[in-house]
């Protein structure tokens, strides 16, 4: 019997029978869930009026929730998570200790000063705890509200952490969640919704969370699910094929906000190279963007472009910088970076036939799957460069920010600037082109996308919540119809 | 001229033979499929060996990539099979150069760089007043033994392959007329070897990819060389830079974005795109009564991709039609592997209207000359000159030559002459090497191939990270609309 098992829980109720195998990542591992088909009626909130018990909820007892909840994830004591942790470990193309790095972060993650500042910076505190009022020119005053709504969360897997954000995103909008897990880490949701039973199983916050598993596009399931009178919102993770399922059933009633997949840059100015402290601090910087988290997440840098010309000399410079950049990702700690465990087959051919190609490119290191950085001769990223991972990075020199402009689009997420002073010269070019977050060198994974405030451009957490007009009329009696 | 024949007799060393195995694979196996599959498995195998030794001595020197990776390996020689693994390319290295050089036409630098990866010398050719890549390849075909072939790009990068023109002569003469043609277990008889075979083409009678190069060679060889037995459905060739256009268009499209970096030149030729799918119904009728009148009674050779068959058939089938070939026709229909969708039934449709019964299965793709064919057992069988390596699919480690084996395909293709023959392909195959019931004595591959990028894109594994699955699958999702 398969010990892998990826359970479901549906609102404080945990599920482990009828259980049907799945393959997991390639074919190195498989796992078993509950047949979704037995439990697929029991996933949605019977009715909307259902939602109506988070209200009795003040934001402060949810907070005391949170926080409690928080206290009891410390992978050193909860036996769920570190049940979830061993089997992720064969789960995820990431090494053991960036998982490791992963699951250390829990205990804190729901701090409550933290999750106020969410709240407050990306909904607003004053409309999801009551009616603001707003007087307009004419006198009417409409008062607004954040109701929360129910949704469907299809999360990505490539990092353990998504599950807590989504519930913590999900409380504090006072929604119903449920989370389809993703296949490359069916357990660590299921774990968190687990030590939530345990701590709570009647709380609302509890009877409001879902996780389950099924085969991503299983019409069975997904056909009776995602219906307008059982969910108002689908929350979509990462690429085409997840979201390519889910767009048939977008209709009047059922939304969809798409975290699309995105990638991420970095720009460094002619000042990294012109004095050795410099070139040391950007070098440092750059490895922890690369190799940070073991290049996994959408905010790690796989481009950078140095504004160091792209004549002979510019180009010897950047490979001086490159080689640092190497040594620099090398000497990281290994619980925040380390070898892949298995090179990128793909990757690996490209950079090979790169390395051979040396009128073109400079590869430094990767002969041992390890991490290389390539330097380009010309002012080009790698023809490749959507490949780009297990910790490998493309260097490119280039003449002026036009150059680099290429090389910016809708998939561009993050770009880490150094020195400081030049993000003055991109701030207000690159959003035209598809950039939605500029972060000193070296801070990229710092916060990361999710607990920064737009999550790629499109405030996900403002879009999970209902927006609700009071108008006031009183008083008014001028009956002119509108022109 | 050493043959198979003295090499089984005894009065030519293996040495000789695999010499003139090398010079030329089709005169050695006397033109003869039988021949080709009858060799005994033991004399096979060092035969191979020797050859696989020679090539790398004849090429490492004269393909300087192949030599900056032996000599980054330490390899100096070969005297088995498996120390070739380290050497074979990848399809990456035939499309490795910068794309700026293409989008910017600098035509003398992709030529320095093709260069790289052939024996054949190119430095004689100027090709810095060339505009176009049709241009540019049609002048390396016309100046130096090379005749390249160019991928159609849909990943918004073209591939460069510069096979020869002999390496043509081996995959089209060879695997067309003598694999296809000739029945194993019988001698190759004068009609099967010289015959003016009738050739309906499915699509453009020319160009650079390998599809549209083929009809070239497929009217040499087949139809001999005359026009009045060459049917295609177009009348031009298909140009190579308005496939880049295409390509280019459909990667910008799916990144968001208008900046599609190809000359302004090129760009304004975009209204023949539009012109073309405004042709074709009008051309695919056309050819559709030509296959049912014109060729009626004739015997055909016909090699035809499904999906721009199922079209034809459905609409022919629609008006009552069905063809009416000679029973000895050749009828090749096939998917290419490459995932496109196609009803169920789009096997038993186009055959319902080419009113055929058998259709000839194989394997083959444009980096080798190797043509796989189908023996009645449903197992494609390698040409002698084709040595198969498996690799494991996860460790990518070496399986076993023996029994039954699935994994990546490699290939050494001992015949090819304008580029190394080692390549590792991202096919996953079973293969067998113990004995056919057929009695063909090559090891053999099973019908179910298929490519590891198809298969890895259906799992269910999600990333925020914006991966080349996503970007395919955007285009995948922008197209099927």
């Amino acid at each position: 019997m398969n010990e892998a098992i990826a359970h479901t829980v549906i609102r404080g109720k945990i599920i482990d029978s009828d259980l049907i195998e799945y393959p997991g990542r390639g074919d190195v591992m498989t796992f078993c869930a509950p047949d979704p088909k037995k439990f697929v009626d029991r996933l949605p909130l019977s009715s909307p009026r259902d939602l109506a018990d988070l209200y009795d909820l003040s934001f402060e007892d949810i907070l005391d929730y949170l926080e409690e909840l928080g206290s009891r994830l410390d992978i050193n004591s909860n036996e769920h998570m570190q049940r979830s942790r061993e089997l992720t470990y064969d789960a995820t193309p990431l090494p053991r200790s960036i998982v490791d790095m992963g699951y250390s972060g829990f205990g804190s993650f729901f701090a409550r000063e933290k999750i106020r500042a969410i709240a407050q910076n990306t909904v607003g505190l004053d409309y999801l705890e009551g009616w603001v009022e707003q007087t307009m020119p004419d006198g009417n005053k409409i008062k607004y509200r954040a109701f929360g709504s129910r949704g469907v969360h299809i999360v990505a897997g490539n990092g353990p952490g998504i599950g807590l954000i989504t519930l913590a995103r999900s409380a504090i909008t006072r929604s119903d969640c449920i989370i389809k897990a993703p296949s490359n880490d069916p357990f660590t949701s299921a774990a968190l919704a687990m030590t939530m039973c345990d701590m709570a199983p009647n709380h609302p916050i509890t009877r409001h969370f879902s996780v389950a598993y099924w085969r991503g596009g299983d019409t069975a399931v997904e056909d009776k699910l995602y219906q307008p009178h059982n969910i108002e919102k689908i929350i979509a993770w990462g690429g085409f094929a997840g979201i390519k399922h889910v767009t048939k059933y977008i209709q009047p009633g059922l939304e969809l906000i798409s975290l699309d997949p995105k990638t991420s840059i970095s720009v460094v100015g002619p000042e990294a190279l012109t004095s050795e402290q410099n070139m040391r601090e950007a070098s440092r910087r750059l490895a922890i963007d690369i190799g940070g988290g073991n290049q996994m997440g959408c905010a790690s840098s796989r481009v950078t472009y140095v504004l160091a010309g792209s004549d002979d000399e510019g180009v010897e410079r950047v490979t001086e910088l490159g080689r640092r950049v190497y040594q620099a990702m090398m000497e990281l700690p290994a619980d925040f970076s380390t070898k892949p465990k298995a090179y990128d087959k793909e990757l690996k051919s490209h950079v090979d036939a790169a390395r051979l190609d040396d009128d073109w490119y400079e590869v430094i290191g990767g002969d041992d799957g390890e991490g290389a950085i390539i330097i380009s001769k010309l002012p080009r990223k790698v023809d490749f460069a959507a490949y780009l991972a297990d910790r490998t990075a493309n260097l490119v020199p280039v003449d002026s920010i036009d150059d680099l402009l290429l090389g910016i689009d809708a998939y561009t997420q993050t770009i880490g600037v150094w020195p400081e002073a030049l993000k003055t010269e991109l701030e207000n070019i690159v959003p035209l082109y598809g950039a939605q977050r500029l972060v000193t060198l070296g801070n990229a994974l710092y916060n990361g996308p999710l607990v920064g405030l737009a999550h790629d451009a499109i405030e996900p957490v403002r879009r999970m919540c209902k927006w609700i007009a009071n108008e006031v009329s009183e008083g008014v009696t001028d009956i002119t119809p509108i022109s | 001229m050493t043959t198979i024949d003295n090499l089984l007799d005894g009065s030519a060393s293996i040495r000789e033979s695999a010499s003139a195995l090398i010079a030329d694979p089709l005169t050695f196996f006397d033109m003869s499929f039988t021949k080709m599959q009858s060799v005994p498995r033991h004399l096979l195998h060092e035969l191979q060996t020797a050859a696989l030794s020679m090539r790398f001595e004849q090429q490492k020197e004269r393909i300087p990539t192949l030599a900056k990776l032996a000599s980054r390996q330490g390899i100096t020689r070969i005297d088995e099979i498996d120390e070739v693994l380290p050497l074979c390319f990848e399809h990456t290295m035939y499309k490795s150069y910068p794309s700026m050089l293409l989008e910017t036409g600098q035509f003398d630098k992709m030529t320095t760089w093709l260069n790289r990866l052939t024996p054949h010398d190119l430095s004689k050719v100027d090709a810095s007043g060339c505009k176009t890549i049709h241009s540019w390849l049609d002048m390396l075909c016309a100046e130096t033994e090379i005749d390249p072939i160019s991928s159609s790009g849909t990943t918004g990068t073209m591939s460069f392959t510069p096979r020869d023109k002999s390496d043509w002569r081996t995959q089209i003469l060879g695997g067309y007329r003598i694999q296809l043609l000739q029945n194993f277990g019988q001698p190759a008889s004068q009609t099967d070897l010289h015959e003016k075979l009738h050739v309906p083409w499915p699509t453009h009678p020319d160009g650079h990819t390998g599809l549209f190069r083929a009809a070239h060679y497929i009217e040499k060889y087949l139809a001999m060389d005359c026009d009045d037995h060459f049917y295609p459905m177009y009348d031009t060739v298909a140009d190579t830079d308005v496939m880049y256009l295409a390509a280019r268009l459909r990667a910008a499209q799916a990144r968001g974005d208008s900046r599609i970096n190809v000359p302004q030149s090129l760009l304004d030729r975009r209204g023949e795109l539009e012109a073309m799918e405004r042709e074709k119904p009008a051309r695919a009728a056309a050819w559709m009564e030509s296959l049912v009148t014109e060729l009626s009674g004739k015997r055909v050779f016909l090699f035809g991709p499904a999906p721009l068959m199922y079209d034809v058939a459905t609409a022919g089938l629609a008006q009552g039609k069905t063809c009416n070939f000679a029973p000895n026709s050749a009828i090749q229909v096939g998917t290419g592997g490459k995932g496109f969708a196609l009803p169920d039934d789009w096997e038993e449709v186009i055959m319902r209207f080419l009113n055929c019964q058998k259709n000839n299965y194989f394997y083959g793709f444009s980096e080798q000359t190797l043509i796989s064919v189908s023996c009645e057992h449903g197992r494609f069988h390698l040409p002698p000159w084709s040595i198969p390596l498996i690799l494991d699919a996860q460790t990518s480690e070496l399986l076993p030559r023996e029994g039954r084996q699935t994994g990546r395909a490699a290939f050494f293709d001992l015949a090819i002459n304008g580029i190394w023959g080692g390549l590792i392909t991202g096919d996953k195959v079973e293969i067998d090497w113990s004995e056919c019931p057929c009695g063909q004595t090559t090891a053999h591959l099973s019908n179910n191939i298929t490519r590891f990028s198809v298969e890895q894109g259906g799992s269910d594994k999600i990333s925020c990270t914006a991966s080349p699955e996503a970007h395919d699958d955007a285009l995948d999702f922008l197209t099927s609309f």
